[in-house]
C-alpha cells in the first residue's frame, strides 16, 4: 500500500506532483484553463474526502485522472455548462506551431483528445489507458488510430505529418 | 502531427502557485471554493424553489393521485440546445423504442469485430425507422419512440429468433447492428424505475429459466468462464429476482470498488448483463440497483477470483511492449510483406486484438491453410514468429512455439486480420 494516503502532511506534495498534468487532463475536455482548474481541485477534494488507498504510485496517478476525466464529463453534461460555449482563455503564451497543433488536436472530440494526452504527452500505453478509462483496450487503439487519422487530414495540407 | 509542438504546449500549461495554494487551503477547510458555475447552480436552484413554492401557494394542495402518476412517468421531452462536439453521448448508439432505451451491449459478444460481421441473416420483420436523430442535441426528459443517435432514416428491425424486448436490429450502412433493451427509459436518475428482476426478465426471455453465469474481463469486456455453481443460482434466484430495482440515489455507491461483470444466462440463450460490487454488496441491473448478501457477495468474489478457465496469448507471450523493435507481418494469400516502421504500436494492436480470446493448447497438427505469419522481437535477427492458419471452420488457428492454439469461443477470421492489416500497419 502506498505511503501515499492523503493525509494533510502529504498533500502538499501530492499536488505538487500531480497538479500540472490532473490540469492538462481536465483542459482537453474543458478547452478553458478556469474549468480545468476547478475540476482539479475538485479531483484533490475528492481524494481527501475518499481517503482511498493506492497500491504504489502509478495506481495514485490512474485513480486521480479517472477522476479528473469523470468530473470533467460530468461537468460537460451539465445542462447548465452545456448551454455556455466553452472559452479559449489559454494564459499562455503559444508559438504559432504549438497553437496550430493544439488548435487541430482540440477540435477532435473529447474521446480522441484524451486519449492523444495520455498516449503522446503523459507517456502512458494502450493497455493502461484502457485501465484508466475502463475501456476496452481493442476501443482505446481504435480511437488513437482514428485520432490519428483525423489529425493526418487535417494537418497535412498546411504542416508536416508525423504520425 | 508534429508530437513535440503539441507536447511542448502542453508543458506550458501548468498549475499557477495561486491554484496550488486554493487546493491545499481548500482541502484543508474541506470546503471548495464557490465557481460562477456553483453560483449559477445556486441561483437556479434558489429560483426553482420560489416557483414551486409560489406554483403551490397559487393552485392549492396538491392532489394526491397526479403526484403519484407523475413520479411514474418520464418528464416532457424537450431539446434545449446543440451540444457541439464535447459530449461523449453523442457517440454512444442509443435507441428509444416503446418505452425503454436500447443499447450496444459489447459485454455479450464473443468476437472482437463481432458487429462487423453481421449480415442480413438475421434481419426479421421491420419495426420502423429512425425519425429523430439525437446526435450532438441536449435534451430534457425522456425522448420519443424512434429517436436515436443514428441518423433519421436509418431502418430499425426485429432480429431474427429474438423478441423485440430483448434486441433490435439497426440497418447501420457499414452493417447491421444489434442493440438490447438496456434500460426503462426514464427522464432522470432519481426517476423510481418501478421494474422488478423478474418481470425484466418476463420481458426479454421467453424460457426465464436461469442456467449459468458467465464472467467477464473488466478490462475488455471478453468471455472468462461459465459457472453452473448451484448454489450462486440459488442465491440470485432468491435474492434478486422480486427485488425493486432502486436508483442510483438510493444505494451507496464508491467510485474505485471492485467491479465483477457478468452475464445471466438463461435457457433460451437471453443474457442479462449485470454489474456486482462484491464489497459493497449490491449489483447493477437494467439501470437500476439491488442490495445483495454476504454470502452471494462471496460467491461472487470466488468466481472473480478464479479468472480465465484458458489461457490468453498473455499467458503464452511475454508482452513488453518496449523490447519490441522488430515487427514483420506477412500476408500469404495476397503476398504483402509488411515491416512496420512503428512495431511497438503495431504489436500493441494485435496484441490487444488476440488478447480479447481464451485459447485451448491442442497436440494435433493444424487442419487448414498457412495465412499470416507475424514476426517479432527487439530486432530481425532477435525475432520469434506466430504462424496463424485458416482452420477447416475459417477461425484462425495458432502456432505458437512450436505449440497449435484454438479460440475457445467466439471467432476471429481472415478478414479481421485483413481490416488489421489495412488500418493499423498499411501506411
Amino acid at each position: 500500500m502506498s505511503s501515499l494516503s492523503p493525509g494533510y502532511n502529504n498533500i502538499e506534495e501530492i499536488v505538487e506532483k500531480h497538479s500540472d498534468m490532473l490540469l492538462r487532463v481536465a483542459f482537453t475536455y474543458m478547452k478553458n484553463i478556469s474549468d480545468a482548474e476547478d475540476i482539479v481541485q475538485e479531483v484533490f477534494l475528492r481524494l481527501v474526502r475518499e481517503y482511498p488507498s493506492f497500491e504504489n504510485d502509478e495506481h495514485e496517478k490512474a485513480w486521480l485522472i479517472r477522476v479528473a476525466v469523470n468530473l470533467s464529463k460530468n461537468r460537460l453534461k451539465t445542462a447548465w455548462f452545456r448551454k455556455t460555449e466553452p472559452i479559449y482563455d489559454l494564459a499562455v503564451n503559444f508559438t504559432d506551431e504549438e497553437k496550430f497543433v493544439m488548435d487541430a488536436v482540440m477540435e477532435l472530440p473529447s474521446k480522441y483528445r484524451t486519449v492523444i494526452l495520455l498516449y503522446y504527452h503523459e507517456g502512458y500505453s494502450i493497455k493502461e489507458i484502457a485501465k484508466i478509462l475502463a475501456k476496452k483496450e481493442s476501443t482505446i487503439s481504435s480511437r488513437l488510430q482514428r485520432a490519428r487519422a483525423r489529425l493526418k487530414t487535417k494537418l497535412k495540407e498546411d504542416f508536416d505529418y508525423e504520425g | 502531427m508534429k508530437v513535440s509542438y503539441y507536447n511542448r504546449a502542453m508543458d506550458k500549461i501548468k498549475a499557477s502557485d495561486e491554484l496550488k495554494e486554493k487546493i491545499i487551503s481548500s482541502v484543508k477547510s474541506g470546503a471548495k471554493r464557490k465557481t460562477a458555475f456553483d453560483i449559477y447552480k445556486i441561483a437556479a436552484v434558489a429560483a426553482m424553489f420560489i416557483l414551486v413554492i409560489a406554483s403551490v401557494y397559487f393552485s392549492g394542495i396538491l392532489d394526491k393521485s397526479a403526484r403519484n402518476n407523475s413520479a411514474g412517468h418520464s418528464g416532457e421531452f424537450k431539446i434545449i440546445g446543440h451540444s457541439g462536439p464535447n459530449v461523449d453521448a453523442c457517440y454512444m448508439s442509443v435507441l428509444y423504442l416503446d418505452g425503454y432505451r436500447y443499447e450496444a451491449e459489447s459485454w455479450f459478444s464473443y468476437s472482437i469485430n463481432e458487429y462487423l460481421k453481421m449480415g442480413d441473416e438475421l434481419k426479421g420483420e421491420k419495426i420502423g425507422e429512425v425519425t429523430l436523430d439525437l446526435k450532438g442535441l441536449i435534451y430534457e426528459g425522456t425522448p420519443p419512440d424512434f429517436s436515436s443517435t443514428y441518423d433519421a432514416g436509418t431502418q430499425i428491425y426485429e432480429v431474427k429468433g429474438l423478441k423485440r424486448e430483448y434486441a433490435v436490429l439497426l440497418e447501420t450502412g457499414d452493417s447491421n447492428l444489434i442493440l438490447y433493451r438496456s434500460r426503462k427509459a426514464v427522464a432522470s436518475e432519481d426517476e423510481p424505475i418501478g421494474l422488478t428482476v423478474k418481470e425484466v426478465i418476463n420481458m426479454i426471455s421467453d424460457s426465464k429459466v436461469l442456467e449459468s453465469v458467465e464472467l467477464r474481463s473488466e478490462e475488455d469486456g471478453s468471455w472468462m468462464r461459465t459457472s453452473y455453481d448451484n448454489r450462486l443460482l440459488e442465491l440470485l434466484k432468491a435474492e434478486i429476482m422480486d427485488k425493486e430495482l432502486l436508483n442510483s440515489n438510493e444505494i451507496k455507491q464508491r467510485e474505485e470498488s471492485l467491479r465483477v461483470p457478468v452475464n445471466l444466462i438463461f435457457k433460451d440463450g437471453v443474457m442479462l448483463h449485470m454489474q456486482v460490487y462484491p464489497e459493497d454488496k449490491y449489483v447493477h441491473v437494467f439501470g437500476g440497483y439491488i442490495n445483495i448478501s454476504e454470502e452471494l457477495s462471496k460467491r461472487f468474489k470466488e468466481l472473480y477470483s478464479l479468472g480465465n478457465e484458458f489461457p490468453r496469448i498473455t499467458d503464452i507471450i511475454d508482452y513488453n511492449t518496449g523490447d519490441i523493435g522488430y515487427f514483420k507481418f506477412t500476408n500469404h494469400v495476397t503476398g504483402d510483406e509488411i515491416v512496420s516502421p512503428e512495431p511497438q504500436w503495431a504489436w500493441e494492436v494485435l496484441y490487444g486484438m488476440l488478447k480479447f480470446y481464451s485459447l485451448d493448447r491442442s497436440s494435433s497438427d493444424v487442419q487448414g491453410n498457412l495465412v499470416f505469419t507475424v514476426a517479432l522481437g527487439k530486432s530481425e535477427e532477435n525475432s520469434s514468429e506466430i504462424k496463424i492458419y485458416e482452420g477447416t471452420d475459417k477461425n484462425l488457428v495458432f502456432r505458437i512455439n512450436g505449440e497449435t492454439y484454438r479460440i475457445v469461443k467466439g471467432s476471429l477470421l481472415y478478414s479481421d486480420f485483413m481490416m488489421y492489416q489495412k488500418d493499423y500497419i498499411s501506411y
